[in-house]
Formats: C-alpha cells, sequence, structure tokens
C-alpha cells in the first residue's frame, strides 16, 4: 500500500490534469493501483515523470513557423479565450492595422489657470503593442514650453520639453506620439493633436503597391518637373501670375518642401506685407518691398501639422530667411516705383502660355487655292490672290500687343520673302513678294506665332 | 443680328452646311477671296470671316459655297478671278474685260515709254546701241 501522502499527490495531480481546459496529449498514467499492490514506489515515480514531462511540455518547441510537440495544439485555442492584448479580433475592431496607432482617446485638453493637465483614459498600439489606459493621468506641465508627450509600451507617458518654436525633437523608443503641448505662463494654452488615428492616413512609407517596390514617400520626393532643379519632388499647379500694382498670385497646387507635403487650396494672393512662415502667412521675406528689383518667390511649409502651405518672396536666391522648410517656385520683379510688373514673371516647374510657339503653320501657295499644308491653332485659309493669303487662329490671342510672329518662305530661288499686311488677335495676313515687288506664289510659307491664349 | 440671319439663310438656302469647307467671297475691293474651313474648328464659319474682314461684304450675293471645280484651271490669271453671279457654270471666272484692260494698259504703257525715250534720244544725239550699252531697260 502506499502512504497517504503519497495518495495525495496523486489525487491532486489527477485534479491538476484534469483542471486543464486545453486540449492536449493525453497524459497516460500506469495502470490502476489494485489491493496490495506491489513496487508501488516505481510506479508512483512513474506517473509522477509523465505529469511533470506533461505539464512542462505545454508550451512545445517552437521550431520557426510551427509550434511542435506540445500539449497545446493547433487550432486549440479560440478566440474567446484570448486576451485582449492578443486578440486579432479586438485589434481589428480597433482599427490597429499599423504600428502606433492610437484608437480612443489619449488627448490632453487645454486648461485655465492651471499648469496641470489630464491625459484621458484610451488605448493605442505604441510600436504595435496594445497599450490600454483605463484612468486618467495627471501631469504637471513646465511653464512657456512645448511639451511632446508619448505613450510607451510600458504603459508610462513620457514628455520632452523644448522651447517655444523648437523643432520636433527625436521621439523616445518603444513609444507612440500624442500631442504637443504648448503652455504659457500660467496654463495649457494650446494643444496639438499628433496621434495617428488612421492607419490609411500615412506615412507615405508604409504605401507600397507591392511589397519591396518603391513606396509613395518615394515616388513623391524624387525627381523634378524641370532637368536641373535643385529643388526634388512633387509639384504640381503652384503657377505664379502678375495681379496688380501691389500684388501678385500663386495657383492652387501642391508640393513636396523638404520633407512636407503641403497644398494650396485655393489660388494665394501675395501682398507686400510681411510673411509669417509659422502660421502660414504670404508675403515678403525682410524689408520692404524694393524697386527694380527681382524676388524670388518660395512655397513654404513652416507650420507645423498643417495642410497649406505659404508664400514668402525674397532678395536671396538661396532660401527666405528663417524658414526651414522652403522650395523655390519662381520669381517676379517691380518696376522703379516699387510696382509688380507683369513682363517676365518666370515659373521654374511650368512653361507660361506666352512661352510657346501657340500657333505654326506652312501654306502652300502654288496649290489651287492656296491650301494649308500642316498647322497647328488655324481655323481657315482665305486664297486672296497670287502670293496673298489669310490664316484665321483658332483659339484666339488675349493681346495683339502680346503676340509675335515671324514668318519665312521655301524655297526662295526667286528671291521671296514674305511679311504681314494685317495682323490681330484672330487672323493673319500674309503677302509674298518676289522679284521687283510682285506678288508670287511660294511652295512652303512657314509662320509661327508666340503669345498667351486660352488653353483647354 | 441681322447678317448672321442672313448667312443662316444663306447657308440653307445653298443647301450647304459648314462641313462643306470651301467658299468663294467677293471683297469690297472687288477681289475674291476663296475660304478653306477647317474641320473641327473652334471657330465657326462666321468667325473665320469676321476675323478675315470679310464679315463686313457679306451679302447673299458676295459669298457662295464652292468646290474645286469652281475654279479656273490654274493660277496663272489668279488676280482677275471674279464671282459668277448668274449661276451658270462654275462661279469663279477670269475676268477677260478687267485682263484685256490690264494687257492694253500695259501695251500702252509701254509705248509711252519707248515714246518717252525717243524724245530723250533725239536731245542726246545718241543712237540706239549707245543707249542700250548704258543697260537703259526698255521694256
Amino acid at each position: 500500500m502506499f502512504s497517504k501522502s503519497a495518495f495525495n499527490i496523486f489525487l491532486i495531480s489527477l485534479l491538476f490534469i484534469g483542471s486543464q481546459k486545453l486540449t492536449a496529449d493525453i497524459v497516460s498514467l500506469d495502470a490502476n493501483y489494485v489491493a496490495g499492490q506491489t513496487d508501488v514506489t516505481s510506479k508512483l515515480n512513474d506517473d509522477r515523470t509523465k505529469l511533470t514531462n506533461g505539464v512542462n511540455n505545454i508550451r512545445g518547441y517552437y521550431a520557426g513557423s510551427v509550434q511542435t510537440a506540445g500539449q497545446i495544439k493547433a487550432d486549440t485555442i479560440g478566440e474567446e479565450n484570448c486576451g485582449d492584448d492578443m486578440n486579432p479580433r479586438i485589434r481589428t475592431s480597433e482599427g490597429a492595422f499599423c504600428s502606433d496607432i492610437v484608437t480612443s482617446g489619449l488627448l490632453p485638453s487645454t486648461t485655465v489657470g492651471t499648469l496641470i493637465g489630464s491625459i484621458p483614459a484610451g488605448t493605442a498600439y505604441p510600436d504595435g503593442y496594445r497599450v490600454a489606459k483605463t484612468d486618467s493621468t495627471a501631469h504637471t506641465f513646465t511653464a512657456s514650453r512645448w511639451t511632446w508627450v508619448y505613450l510607451l509600451t510600458s504603459g508610462s507617458f513620457s514628455y520632452t520639453e523644448q522651447v517655444i518654436g523648437s523643432s520636433t525633437p527625436a521621439a523616445p523608443a518603444n513609444s507612440a506620439v500624442l500631442a504637443r503641448v504648448s503652455t504659457d505662463t500660467a496654463q495649457i494654452a494650446n494643444v496639438l493633436d499628433l496621434r495617428t488615428t488612421n492607419c490609411a492616413s500615412g506615412p507615405f512609407s508604409a504605401i507600397a503597391d507591392v511589397n519591396g517596390e518603391a513606396n509613395l514617400g518615394m515616388l513623391l520626393s524624387k525627381g523634378s518637373p524641370i532637368k536641373n532643379s535643385t529643388s526634388p519632388g512633387f509639384l504640381q499647379g503652384l503657377q505664379i501670375s502678375y495681379d496688380t500694382a501691389t500684388t501678385f498670385k500663386v495657383k492652387s497646387g501642391g508640393a513636396y518642401i523638404g520633407g512636407r507635403y503641403r497644398i494650396a487650396s485655393s489660388d494665394i494672393t501675395v501682398t507686400t506685407a510681411a510673411d509669417n512662415p509659422t502660421s502660414a502667412g504670404s508675403g515678403l521675406d525682410t524689408g520692404a518691398i524694393g524697386g527694380s528689383t527681382r524676388y524670388t518667390v518660395y512655397a513654404v511649409g513652416d507650420m507645423d501639422n498643417a495642410e497649406n502651405l505659404s508664400i514668402s518672396y525674397s532678395t536671396s536666391g538661396s532660401a527666405p530667411d528663417g524658414v526651414t522648410y522652403s522650395r523655390k517656385i519662381g520669381s517676379i520683379k517691380t518696376d522703379a516705383a516699387n510696382n509688380f510688373v507683369s513682363t517676365d514673371v518666370i515659373n521654374l516647374h511650368s512653361v507660361n502660355n506666352d512661352e510657346m510657339i501657340t500657333t505654326w503653320f506652312q501654306v502652300n501657295g502654288q496649290t489651287n487655292p492656296a491650301s494649308i499644308t500642316n498647322a497647328k491653332n488655324i481655323s481657315a485659309i482665305a486664297d486672296n490672290g497670287a502670293g496673298d493669303f489669310t490664316v484665321t487662329i483658332d483659339r484666339d490671342y488675349n493681346d495683339v500687343g502680346k503676340m509675335a510672329a515671324a514668318c519665312t518662305n521655301y524655297p526662295n530661288s526667286a528671291q521671296e520673302y514674305s511679311h504681314f499686311t494685317a495682323f490681330t488677335q484672330g487672323s493673319i495676313r500674309v503677302v509674298t513678294n518676289g522679284h521687283g515687288g510682285v506678288n508670287a506664289d511660294c511652295a512652303r510659307a512657314m509662320c509661327m506665332v508666340v503669345g498667351s491664349i486660352e488653353r483647354e | 443680328m441681322k447678317k448672321y440671319f442672313l448667312l443662316i439663310s444663306f447657308l440653307f438656302i445653298s443647301g450647304v452646311c459648314e462641313a462643306s469647307q470651301m467658299y468663294a467671297v467677293e471683297r469690297d475691293d472687288g477681289g475674291i477671296s476663296i475660304v478653306t474651313y477647317e474641320d473641327g474648328s473652334k471657330d465657326s464659319l462666321a468667325d473665320v470671316l469676321k476675323d478675315m474682314g470679310l464679315m463686313y461684304s457679306f451679302d447673299p450675293h458676295k459669298i457662295y459655297a464652292i468646290s474645286k471645280s469652281d475654279l479656273p484651271a490654274d493660277r496663272a490669271d489668279r488676280r482677275y478671278w471674279k464671282l459668277n453671279k448668274v449661276g451658270i457654270g462654275p462661279r469663279v471666272l477670269i475676268d477677260t474685260d478687267k485682263k484685256q484692260a490690264d494687257i492694253d494698259r500695259k501695251k500702252n504703257e509701254k509705248i509711252l515709254k519707248k515714246q518717252k525715250r525717243d524724245v530723250v534720244l533725239g536731245k542726246l544725239n545718241i543712237t540706239e546701241s549707245e543707249l542700250k550699252d548704258l543697260n537703259e531697260n526698255t521694256d
């Protein structure tokens, strides 16, 4: 017979095994004990060993991708038994498809008359670890500072203080950023929400069509619309145009500006007032507007976490003074009376209409009637007589004073020369004179026109 | 407005739409312009005539839709083209009267020039061949 204590151990072991709700390998013990059992000690030790090994082998051995030889078998743990920290259903329902996302709460608010702030309860996934704060957390912020607030994987908060106006500091390890708290001498004056609340919102470096291929951040930051630009990256719109003697306009558009992505959601009217880059205010870089001066125009993205860019223009050809994120987009000049002028506005990443050959044509004056061999922006031709034709321009020019045209003819064996006898926004009359000033039909009269027209 | 109405009426009466492409237009200076209208243009025919300065002379009797067969075979007498308003035969004819008048005028000019030259020669007491040596243009 075995001792009472041995029996108790055995009984407890049975209870232990029976209490497991795991579906596990069956732990087989020796055959039942019978009255007058011999070699009891050996049998008990045998059973003890089997029980111990069974319990110790619950985890099994992780062989890289498959958990093998363990008591816990595949597809045996239901989702309902998973803790929230590892439950895929919880992660999915909270939208935690990316790291550092904040799925609820955790945004401090402003205060009145006190520097003691509160970070409310909420849930976040710093580095992909789920951290649920069930209570609010108080913190006394330092006066007249910017304080960046982070949630760590440990569940603690981290605070990084900087002088107001400082650039964004490096985030601590194992953290998700929550906010930038701005204090004055007595209270929390402003809270900038820096939480990532939506995985679809970026970063661009995480968005790629196929794993391993160039991501969206790379595509938007490389290359330039013009060949020798010193300012790379995406740029659309943002054309500069003259407006009045004291204003110019920048068209709506978007640009990559030194690591930041900004847009002008509508056309920007830029005055001669001073700029204010950190508040997205457009204007003159330094000093007062000068006469007979060419100003370089920049798209600026200094306002933090903002959609919109601002415009600064400067006598500096490299960057506006005191601006961190800027991108050169063109230039405009003033006359001697300090007024903006419409001539020679330069857009670095666009071609102005008046910089393009917007009309050209080749006419054979020797066909009957004179005919267009080929043309761009011509609606009709009139054969007026020998060596005399008129072409009408399909999309008329805006101002006959802002057009220029030139014609020549080929072959020139009869010393022919072509010239204009009428020139309007909508038509050009060309006469070809031959030897002795007599009109002569030529095989190819070729003309080009430069000027500004409205384009589709 | 009246001009546009007349233009539309002309197009309707002549059974022509802008797709016909070619028109003969009599100008106020008496000459005619042959207008070829390009398919797909943003300008309407009226816009084209206006831009060419031909709209002011718009008159149903001064503009006709034509085809190439309405034109004289070559351009040698281009300066003498005129509209055939009778309606029989090609729309564009050679104004033979004008052409003859030009020929006669040039001939008379030549005669007059020769007469003047002879008067001068008479004063200079030089021969014809001596005058020619001076490379005088007697044409």
